[in-house]
């Protein structure tokens, strides 16, 4: 009864902003809004593109809510418009940094950040450290584990494991193969499970 | 009689076998391979708890919006307000 209430609540507010109530459109943003900026922020990393990627998602939202058709809730067709926005700010990225770094083309699809270069987290030298942590800095280290990924290696685990794509989608998001999609994610869980050895071993505070 | 494939093969191919991506007679051999090898089992294990609980591992610390996701609200306001109506600009 409540989810039906607050379903009929959404329909409302919906209807009420794609007729150009500027309120009701900002009502039915603001309970997805963390969420939203969370997905864009793992996609893009960066938290001031995260903010220009999740302003143009809302625009987009704003701009296609009049053909939201309801043939998925709406949190998931917005979501996935946010998604969008953070992939094409990604690619605006990528291209901006290959005109101006043509030395990084040397370093293939990882972007020219090479993993084991940078300042990794090394959870295997003090495998007892989740133990004490506290389970909201786990949290933030493993952010900082997934960030330590090339984009194109944290894209695919983002999409696939956490945002739960299917690999098709993802090869069509990404115009690549499947199969690519399929080694991408490898690596990348390869690289995140080598170094949460103690979380995923179930030392989880 | 086919041959077991080695560790280095089993790691190599443990996203396409989790993806069941693998013709059927490479996903037996991995199979009975992960029954014997404590070490590739092991791998699989955290492989398999990783992708299957990356949600929650990787959830944010806090359910509330930050700065950053209110300010593109803001703005994003702003920029419909001005335009006058939700939907496409005018053309």
């Amino acid at each position: 009864m409540t989810d039906q209430l607050a379903t009929e609540g959404t329909e409302a507010l919906i209807q009420r902003a794609a007729a150009g109530d500027h309120d009701a459109f900002q009502d039915l943003l603001t309970p997805h809004l963390a969420m939203f900026h969370y997905a864009v922020l793992r996609i893009v990393k960066d938290p001031s593109d995260a903010q220009d990627a999740l302003q143009e998602g809302l625009l987009s939202i704003s701009m296609s809510l009049p053909n939201f058709e309801g043939r998925s809730q709406f949190s998931s067709w917005a979501y996935r418009i946010c998604v969008n926005a953070a992939l094409q700010v990604l690619r605006t990225r990528r291209r901006r940094r290959e005109e101006f770094m043509e030395d990084l083309a040397s370093h293939g699809e990882d972007d020219g950040r090479p993993m084991e270069a940078e300042a990794r987290l090394d959870w295997s030298t003090e495998a007892d450290a989740p133990l004490h942590l506290e389970r909201q800095e786990v949290r933030m280290r493993m952010m900082k584990t997934l960030d330590l990924l090339p984009d194109s290696l944290r894209v695919v685990f983002v999409l696939k494991d956490i945002e739960e794509m299917d690999t098709q989608e993802i090869a069509e998001k990404l115009d690549i193969t499947p199969a690519v999609v399929r080694q991408r994610l490898h690596r990348a869980r390869m690289f995140l499970q080598e170094r949460l050895k103690p979380v995923l071993s179930g030392r989880w505070p | 009689m086919m041959g077991l494939p080695s560790c280095s093969e089993v790691e190599s191919c443990m996203t396409d076998y989790m993806e069941r991506a693998l013709p059927w007679r490479k996903r037996m051999g991995i199979r009975i391979h992960l029954l014997i090898c404590k070490v590739c089992a092991g791998l699989y294990g955290r492989l398999r708890t990783l992708s299957g609980r990356a949600k929650d591992l990787f959830a944010p610390p806090s359910p509330e919006p930050p700065v950053e996701a209110n300010a593109a609200l803001q703005h994003a306001m702003d920029l419909i307000r001005k335009q006058g109506t939700n939907g496409p600009p005018p053309t």
